[in-house]
């Protein structure tokens, strides 16, 4: 028991010679050797987490800007094309105004929950999509979803 | 008649069995050569690097093979008289002067030739850049708490080191040996190579031994230090990463790490360029050829030379048993370690991460991460952790070679 102490010592110790070189202490290895690991992992971390918000900004804002491109690209198109042509056309008669279905409600759903879902699809697309179904999730995955899973897995 | 007999005997003197009887220490290494074989082959422990470990180490120990010549590479006065019966000025070699690379490259066999290999630190950055070719950073980046239990999984690194130091080992053989709790075969060697040659073999056999054992050492403490609760717990599906995002990880890491770690560096370095090679996607090529044909042939040649290291006179004594002890230390610390700050992050988030992720944090990619899905599949057969672990498994690799850095720039 007291050479077990007496060799713990060297924890607390300042510095061991070795080969002419001054060795820091275990404990001083150790401490110094935890916090560094942490201390890059963590910056590591603070990193990832900037760069996925910063990519995360940048796709979400990729839809409206290839959508903002791909409208330039058409009115440009057209100017080229034929805008003479179209401005002596009549305009068309706008087509008649269909009257939106419901949208198909499993039961037990309130409407109250519908409206929600309703609302905040039309503010995510910019009223370019409409509710038509709304049913309560699955719990759990199905069968093909459970097989497709397992198969992709497997390998690992 | 009698010149037959001359011969007979001349031959019979020069063959091993004379260095059989000369020396019998090289029939148990003879024997533990055949052991690992069949751990290799039949159990299939790690086969690919123990398979030629094994057979190396058969070779070293068959005598008058000459097939490596380890006075060469390591500094030991013992060896001297070996060393001034092949014409070599003893009077004037200090530390300094090892290896000897002319005696290797005049007389010099073929192991000698491919120790240089491990002497010099090619074959792990080798193996790494490899490694980095088959890694998919993607649940690391989706889940950057992830780095967090990989950091922690490398505690066993250090409790091993303290454990070593109060055995009696040298500061730099006992962070050679902790290096074994990274559950990463080429940083063992690489770092055994650099601070503690001697033990080379000792460590490479232990380090791997151990990561084919992560299935079995690794389910007792992780049920042990985790309630069925914590077990059973779902993650939530993990975000898409972007191919940009892919792309920019390993470049980041590699200048952030490599600023603050240089001696981390080649590990760091090569691990990244394999990622980037393959998540670039422009240079199919030569990612095919550094994740197959190249690291074939590096794995032949790191395992024949590091099994080639072990001889009777450095294997067989106290210090390789005491190596194969801490080494499980060290993995067991490690796996706690893991799965300690997996509850912590159970609790501060509300129960959304399930502890098991956390013994991933070991590196043995992928083996760790399997272990976690298999742990976490028993009590409840639709979770599925397996991406969830991949997050700390690699996170565990790029954490193993820091903690590596740490200890070759304090040590060397």
């Amino acid at each position: 028991m007291g050479l077990l102490v007496l060799r713990l010592l060297p924890l607390y110790g300042a510095a061991a010679a070795a080969g002419g070189k001054q060795e820091p202490g275990t404990a001083v290895v150790v401490i110094t050797g935890v916090a560094l690991v942490f201390a890059i992992l963590v910056l590591l971390t603070v990193i990832l987490v900037i760069e996925g918000k910063v990519f995360g900004a940048i796709d979400r804002r990729r839809p409206q800007r290839e959508a903002k491109k791909a409208e330039k690209a058409a009115i440009k198109a057209a100017k080229k094309a034929g805008l003479a042509q179209v401005a002596v056309q009549p305009p068309a008669a706008p087509p008649p105004a269909q009257q939106p279905l419901p949208p198909q409600v499993e039961p037990g759903i309130p409407p109250e929950v519908v409206a929600v879902i309703a609302a905040a699809v039309t503010a995510a697309s910019g009223g370019a999509y409409t509710l038509r179904a709304v049913s309560a999730a699955k719990k759990g995955r199905g069968q093909w979803g459970l097989a497709g899973v397992i198969s992709s897995t497997e390998p690992f | 008649m009698a010149e037959f007999l001359d011969t007979v005997v001349s031959i019979w003197e020069n063959s091993g069995f004379v260095g059989l009887v000369e020396n019998p220490l090289k029939l148990l290494m003879i024997g533990i050569s055949l052991l690992l074989m069949y751990l290799a082959i039949a159990r299939e422990f790690e086969p690919l690097l123990l398979l030629p470990i094994a057979f190396g180490m058969l070779l070293a120990n068959l005598p008058f093979g000459g097939i490596i010549h380890m006075e060469y590479f390591i500094y030991d006065p013992a060896n001297f008289e070996v060393l001034a019966a092949e014409g070599v000025n003893t009077a004037v070699l200090t530390q300094e002067s090892f290896p000897l690379f002319g005696e290797i490259l005049h007389n010099g066999g073929l192991a000698d030739m491919l120790y240089l290999g491990v002497k010099l630190g090619i074959y792990p950055p080798l193996i790494f850049l490899g490694i980095g070719t088959m890694t998919d950073f993607g649940p690391l980046i989706a889940n950057p708490r992830s780095l967090l239990l990989g950091a922690a999984a490398q505690v066993g690194i250090f409790v091993a080191f303290i454990v070593a130091r109060l055995l009696g080992f040298s500061g730099a053989d006992a962070a050679a040996i902790g290096i074994i709790g990274g559950a990463d075969g080429p940083t063992a060697i690489y770092t055994a190579s650099i601070l503690a040659p001697g033990l080379l073999g000792a460590i490479a056999v232990s380090a791997y031994s151990y990561m084919a054992l992560v299935p079995v050492i690794q389910p007792p403490i992780m049920k042990l230090l985790t309630t069925k609760k914590e077990r059973g717990v779902v993650m939530t599906q993990l975000r898409t990463v972007s191919k940009t995002e892919k792309i920019v990880f390993p470049i980041i890491v590699t200048i952030v790490v490599c600023l603050i770690l240089p001696t981390a560096t080649p590990l760091i370095g090569m691990l990244m360029l394999g990622n980037l090679m393959r998540e670039s996607g422009v240079v199919e090529r030569i990612t095919k050829t550094a994740g197959n044909e190249l690291m074939n042939i590096i794995t032949i040649f790191l395992g024949i030379s590091v099994g080639c290291t072990t001889n009777a006179d450095t294997f067989l004594r106290t210090e390789t048993i005491l190596i194969l002890v801490l080494g499980l230390v060290a993995f067991a610390f490690g796996t706690a370690g893991g799965v300690l700050l997996g509850k912590l992050m159970y609790v501060l988030t509300k129960g959304k991460i399930n502890p098991l992720i956390g013994s991933a944090g070991v590196s043995a990619v992928p083996m760790a991460a399997r272990v976690s899905q298999k742990v976490g599949a028993q009590e409840n057969p639709h979770n599925f952790l397996l991406m969830h672990a991949m997050g700390p498994n690699v996170a565990g690799v790029i954490g193993s070679a820091v903690a590596a850095g740490i200890l070759i720039n304090i040590f060397r």
